[in-house]
């Protein structure tokens, strides 16, 4: 399977923040919540990472 | 009548007073208290194996420990979440680590990717023997599977603690 880098990603972000959003909280609605911001804070974070990337030049 | 515990070694201090029925009171109230002792005993030896049941079917299959303590709902978005990042990994072509690897990195790596259970005797067993390094996309393959193992670990952990009743 072929997939991009940026699509491997999200796709990583996806089942470890529904992982996490299992074990972490409590309630069904904490667990949705919390999942949505570690996805979030993922894919932030990797999109933040590879700006501050961009002008390096190797 | 005295209930007594046959054939069980232990320290029988029992001071006898010969004052009517005062000292087998003392000797009934005291085999009483050993009997409910060795009842707990029992009953600690008995949870202990019904945790390490719990414990091992969690490792052995995602979400199989949630499911035993009860808790379907998680047992399913564990299940699904942990073998699809597997099953990824497998399609890209990730690579299995080996036991005895020259470097210990890749020996931690074969731990991290045990964590997940049988899915990785499985694959080996379906003919999956670990993917070509040079493809493409190997390197992610790689990242998923060891991420499906240490996910699992924790999701063993997460089992542990609703076992003993620190989380609901």
């Amino acid at each position: 399977m072929v997939i991009s880098h940026f699509t491997a990603l999200l796709l990583f972000a996806l089942l470890v923040s529904m992982v996490f959003g299992v074990l972490s909280k409590d309630t069904p609605r904490d667990r949705a919540l919390y999942g949505v911001k570690v996805f979030g804070a993922f894919v932030g974070a990797a999109l933040l990472l590879g700006w501050i990337m961009f002008p390096i030049p190797w | 009548m005295l209930a007594c515990s046959v054939g069980r070694a232990g320290p029988w201090n029992v001071s006898v007073r010969s004052q009517g029925r005062g000292w087998e009171k003392g000797i009934s109230g005291f085999v009483a208290k050993r009997t409910a002792e060795e009842a707990m005993a029992e009953k600690s030896d008995v949870q202990v194996g019904a945790l390490a049941r719990v414990l091992v079917a969690a490792w052995l299959i995602p979400g199989l420990g949630h499911f035993l303590l009860r808790r379907k709902g998680r047992a399913l978005i564990l299940f699904v979440s942990i073998l699809s990042m597997f099953v990824l990994g497998v399609l890209m072509q990730g690579e299995f680590f080996a036991l005895h690897s020259a470097s210990y990195l890749r020996t931690l790596g074969f731990f991290g990717e045990m964590c997940v259970g049988v899915a990785m005797p499985a694959a080996r067993f379906f003919g999956y023997a670990g993917g070509d390094p040079y493809f493409v996309t190997s390197d992610y393959g790689t990242a998923f599977l060891v991420a499906a193992g240490m996910l699992n670990a924790l999701t063993v952990l997460d089992a542990y603690d609703i076992a003993m009743g620190r989380k609901p």
